[in-house]
């Protein structure tokens, strides 16, 4: 919950405002007040992303690649610099200007202009300063309100707990993200490829003379070689398997059926006949083993659905301006 | 135009609702930050007593193994909360954060990249099962996965600027310390994508920051200090610093699996970034278990002398220091009177012996108690000059050789910036003390750390010559001097630099676990080698390797002992197994038997000492087996056993035996190689070697140690196929290379870029830039040491 930590301070302060629950319902209820007539902005602005920025990321663009960007990709660009400018000016809307930080930059900015910066406060300079529009030219300043408007619309939802039937669903439809990887334990006959070079083929000659002389399996087991590898192995994962034998091993293994020997699988000692003694296949984790995971994870897509949602529906509020592209 | 409007208002009210009514609005308000879930219980019944220490009450692994197993892991490894990540454009605000990183080793999720202009990926990749999102122009993706998941690891961040980076990646929220210069210089304010006027020179800024934030308060002497911005902020500083290590560490908890399964094992750690005039002198600190200090002790604690008024007092950077009586207890055991002219890991070896082992300063936790281990890197960049000495310092005293020995138990012989194991220069046909052709692996050309990064001034003079690196650049020769000073009885009998050996990769991406050795590697420092081939200095780094251990089972304190005990390893890359034994008397039909259970009981594995010798005994025996790295598949060439002894006089020698496989050609690799497929011509080379093998001039009274290195059949290094993928060159086609780069840049602009983009393509092993289009990827085992039963005293050296 990286989210929590930095928005605590600052978050605290905004859920407090009336002002805020009351913008924050009427977002959330937007579209009944928006064809009511009433809307956040007041007013449709007006924003144009200016011409030199697009020039400046096509410009850029050739100087990295060496050529245009295709359609796909230039659509791409542009629509990060709209998402930005529209997230910009909901900051602004917001009355975020007022963050400490904005404030203090806002007053850095004034006093190459102002007459007499020493004599001003800082509260004064950062008011010259969005008088005089130099707020909108500033990076700092825009990638600050730009960041933390996202954050605050992320906010809302990340604050928040799931409603359990929401966690449930979540958890039901991303069933394999909690599952528990299937299980199995073995008995083998080892075949050390260091006493025979050919161990393959002797490993196949031992199988057929299990076969032929319908050896029990602890009959069989006494046919191997001696290797480091054990002849028991205790219930456990592909995974486990593959640290103590090696990844084909452990791959081939997870296959087999239990009931009879194996054709000879390949290790990192020689080859084997492995016979299956219980298979517990992949099962679902409960729910209450993982439910923390399954929040977060439902906190973090909703958050990052409504950003979007909030996004599509702020674009309506503005009369965006591309140009050489439709608004 | 308003039905429109309505339609898409109740659409989108609709989907609000819906998200309202996925959520509550709790009268307590925040949610509770998450806890680590509960572990399950006691121990099962059906494990015999393990012979770790159990720090932390955890159930036993399934798959348990008392003869042990390999697990890969890592040692080193940076996210986007590393500042000089963030100075290139990998971005924590972007999800390059150890929680993902943890994700990523795992191949649980992919990571993000920033794109060679410093823009974050255009498309993220929301998960291993979609395609990679592709770069645009040319190049890998910059939305990587794992290629072969990792067993454990730790995210490995600089500890000195986490109140920095607190502040600058809004732990505190929207303060004005985030707008302060070293902010600026962090967030890439120097440098915007897609707005700079000047975008090389704003890349250059933006990187060159590196030795802004690092020289003036990581190397000095004496009184050296955290950055300005904290300094005038001490309190809000310290509240940043514990909001980010918080974070580190409960990332590190998440990624845990405390269940039977042992998934997955993380280590909570950070890196201590002491940097003497931009040499390397970093060390890794990894804790044990959750008890860990409350506070990171690093490279502010190794100045000599405390500054007690940081705002006022100023740095001593090239000063010398007599250390007083008032300096005596801190720096113990540097004795009093002792002049110095670089910053002293005792200081800081003591300060989290104090805090972490004694208790002092320890956070609360499941486990039982607080315990670390340090890990030195880098030493090929790590001094040896005048001003600065090299990392591995002489001990001042007796008590300070069993300081060495105790502090550092291992050391990274291998990571992304170029192998430390040893030197041989082609160009020169000499090594630095050294005749080993095989070392001529992976070597860089700079002696510092601001050359080897690309930033800072760098060697431009082309080659220089093996013998003006210091003997201790390499970690070979800093093992003979380890068992010279045994030898010599200088302190007591002491070896200092009795370290055994991991690999690691440093790579400052979080992409951990990943070593691709081909056209998909996208560099490890964000935009400064997006084109890895575009400089001399970011051609020779490659992908690094993993630190392996042979451990019980797949838990913290099975690892952490090992890692102890030194019974671990490194590759360059592939995960390729080897284990080492040894004994007096091994049967020499041992590989045909279970040569593990023989190993452990008549002797030692890698990491140990030899058992005292009797009288007896002849020569000792040594079992070694190697099995290859069953993903990548390529076969394995021939184990070396090397051998490192110091003679009557105090002579250092040493000398390589091939004791399984066979012996190829370290010169001409390429010759083995099917140059349109990069891999080996023939059906040569084996899937598994094993050797028992008797040291044919033993002489007893001779202290020596004894290391494996497994080397595989040979492949094209990562450097050839990028190349021929992205830039259309064939470094392996020597005469045609250049021909091809000098058409491309006289070709389109966009063959122009790429001829840009793969300027160093056509190095070899006789340009001045040293890179091996043909390397052979391999394995270095921790040694096992020789001490004769009865000191001898040999001259000092």
């Amino acid at each position: 919950m990286k989210a929590l930590r930095w928005l605590r301070a600052p978050a605290l302060r905004w859920l407090k405002a009336p002002a805020f629950q009351m913008a924050a319902l009427g977002a959330l209820l937007f579209g009944i007040t928006h064809v009511a007539g009433s809307t956040l902005v007041p007013h449709k602005k007006r924003v144009e992303i200016p011409a030199h920025r697009l020039e400046a990321m096509l410009r850029d663009f050739k100087a990295d690649v060496g050529r245009p960007p295709t359609r796909r990709e230039w659509d791409q660009m542009v629509d990060m610099q709209v998402d930005d400018e529209v997230l910009y000016q909901y900051a602004i809307a917001l009355g975020m200007r007022e963050n400490t930080a904005v404030q203090r930059r806002l007053a850095q900015i004034a006093e190459f202009v102002d007459a007499n910066p020493h004599e001003s406060t800082q509260a004064g300079k950062a008011r010259a300063a969005v008088e005089l529009g130099l707020d909108e030219g500033d990076l700092i300043v825009r990638r600050i309100l730009v960041d933390s408007a996202k954050r605050l619309i992320k906010g809302v939802v990340l604050m928040q707990k799931p409603r359990p039937q929401v966690v449930e669903e979540f958890y039901a439809a991303h069933s394999d993200e909690f599952t528990r990887p299937a299980r199995i334990r073995i008995s083998q006959i080892a075949v050390n490829g260091f006493l025979h070079p050919q161990s393959e083929e002797y490993a196949r000659r031992l199988l057929e003379r299990i076969r032929s002389e319908k050896l029990d399996p602890e009959a069989a087991l006494r046919l191997a070689d001696e290797t480091p590898a054990p002849v028991h192995l205790d219930l456990q994962t592909e995974q486990g398997l593959r640290s103590q034998m090696g990844g084909d091993f452990a791959a081939a293994v997870m296959t087999l059926q239990p009931g009879s020997w194996s054709e000879p699988i390949p290790s990192d000692y020689g080859y084997h006949l492995v016979w299956v003694d219980e298979y517990e296949p992949a099962q679902v984790l409960p729910l209450a083993a993982v439910r923390e995971q399954v929040e977060s994870q439902v906190l973090q897509k909703l958050a990052d659905d409504w950003l979007r949602l909030r996004l599509r529906e702020l674009r309506t509020e503005f009369d965006i301006v591309v140009p050489g592209r439709e608004s | 135009m308003v039905s429109s409007r309505v339609c898409l208002a109740v659409r989108l009210a609709s989907t609000a609702a819906s998200l309202l009514a996925a959520i509550s609005f709790p009268n307590a308000g925040l949610a509770q930050a998450a806890k680590p879930a509960a572990s399950g219980g006691k121990p099962a019944d059906n494990r015999a007593k393990p012979p770790f220490e159990i720090t932390e009450d955890r159930p036993r692994c399934r798959n348990y193994d008392p003869k042990r197993q390999a697990l890969f892991g890592t040692t080193h490894l940076h996210t986007g909360l590393s500042f000089d990540a963030s100075i290139r454009f990998v971005d924590y605000a972007n999800g390059n954060d150890p929680k993902t990183a943890y994700l990523f080793a795992q191949r649980l999720s992919p990571i993000n990249l920033p794109e060679p202009s410093g823009a974050q990926p255009l498309k993220p990749r929301r998960s291993c099962k979609d395609l990679p999102t592709p770069t645009p122009g040319n190049g890998p993706s910059r939305t990587p996965c794992n290629d072969e998941a990792l067993d454990w690891g730790a995210v490995t961040d600089h500890s000195e600027h986490f109140g920095v980076m607190g502040f600058c990646k809004n732990f505190l929220g929207d303060i004005p310390e985030s707008l302060s210069m070293e902010c600026r210089m962090i967030n890439g304010f120097f440098y915007e994508p897609g707005h700079a006027i000047n975008p090389p020179f704003g890349k250059s800024l933006a990187s060159n920051a590196f030795t802004q934030l690092t020289v003036p308060g990581l190397g000095p002497v004496s009184k050296n200090t955290n950055l300005p911005v904290c300094n005038n902020n001490p309190e809000l500083c310290a509240k940043a610093e514990m909001a980010v290590w918080d974070e580190i560490r409960h990332a590190a908890e998440q990624a845990y699996d405390r269940s039977e399964d042992c998934k997955f094992t993380s280590f909570v750690a950070y890196e201590n970034t002491s940097t003497p005039l931009l040499n390397n002198w970093h060390r890794n600190v990894i804790f044990r278990n959750d008890r860990v200090v409350k506070k990171p002790v690093n490279a502010l604690d190794m100045a000599v002398r405390v500054n007690t008024n940081p705002t006022k007092e100023p740095i001593d950077s090239v000063a010398s220091v007599v250390i007083g009586k008032e300096d005596a207890a801190r720096v113990w055991p540097v004795p009093e009177g002792t002049v110095v002219t670089y910053p002293l890991p005792q200081p800081f070896w003591n300060k989290l012996e104090e805090d972490c082992t004694n208790g002092k300063n320890v956070t609360d936790g499941r486990a039982r108690r607080c315990d670390f281990i340090t890990i030195p890197h880098n030493s090929n960049l790590g001094g040896g000059g005048d001003i600065i000495p090299p990392m591995f310092l002489n001990p001042f005293n007796t008590a300070d050789a069993k300081r060495h020995l105790q502090m550092e138990p291992l050391v990274e012989i291998y990571q992304d910036k170029g192998s430390s194991e040893c030197r041989y220069d082609p160009r020169f046909l000499a090594g630095t003390n050294t005749i080993d052709e095989y070392c001529a692996f992976e070597i860089l050309d700079s002696k510092s750390l601001g050359s080897a990064s690309g930033v800072g001034s760098g060697s431009s003079g082309g080659p220089e010559a093996p013998d003006t690196w210091g003997d201790r650049a390499y970690v070979r020769n800093v093992w003979k001097d380890g068992i010279q000073y045994a030898a010599s009885g200088k302190f007591d009998g002491v070896n200092p630099f009795k370290m055994g050996v991991v690999s690691a990769e440093d790579s400052h991406t979080g992409v951990m676990g990943w070593h691709p050795e081909n056209e998909q590697w996208p560099g490890h420092l964000g935009i400064d080698d997006a084109y890895p081939m575009a400089e001399a200095s970011t051609i020779q780094n490659s992908s690094g390797g993993p630190s392996v251990v042979w451990a019980e089972e797949n838990t913290r304190d099975s690892i952490f002992e090992a890692l102890k005990r030194k019974e671990t390893y490194g590759t360059s890359g592939p995960h390729i197994k080897v284990r080492l034994f040894g004994g007096w008397n091994y049967p020499a039909d041992a590989c045909g038997k279970d040569f593990v259970g023989i190993g452990y009981a008549g002797g030692v594995p890698m990491g140990g000492d030899l058992p005292k010798r009797t009288g007896k005994e002849g020569s000792p025996t040594f079992i070694t087996w190697a099995t290859w790295d069953d993903f990548l598949k390529t076969k394995l060439q021939q184990i070396q056993i090397i051998k490192g002894w110091v003679d009557a006089n105090g002579g250092e020698h040493e000398r390589v035996y091939t004791v399984a496989g066979w012996a190829g050609s370290p010169f001409n690799p390429q010759s083995e190689l099917d140059s349109k497929t990069c891999k080996p011509k023939e059906d040569v080379g084996e899937k598994q070697l094993c050797s028992v093998w008797r040291d044919p001039q033993f002489d007893p009274k001779q202290h020596a140690f004894y290391y494996v290195r497994v080397l595989e059949e040979p492949v094209c290094r990562y450097s050839t196929l990028w190349c021929r993928k992205w830039i259309g060159v064939d470094p392996l086609n020597t005469s045609q290379c250049n021909t091809q780069l000098a058409a491309l840049r006289s070709g389109s602009k966009e063959d122009k870029i790429k001829a840009d983009q793969g300027a160093m393509c056509c190095s070899s092993q006789t340009t001045s830039t040293f890179v091996q289009p043909v390397i052979q990827e391999r394995a270095w085992t921790s040694p096992i040491w020789y001490e004769p039963a009865t000191r001898t005293t040999v001259a000092k050296k």
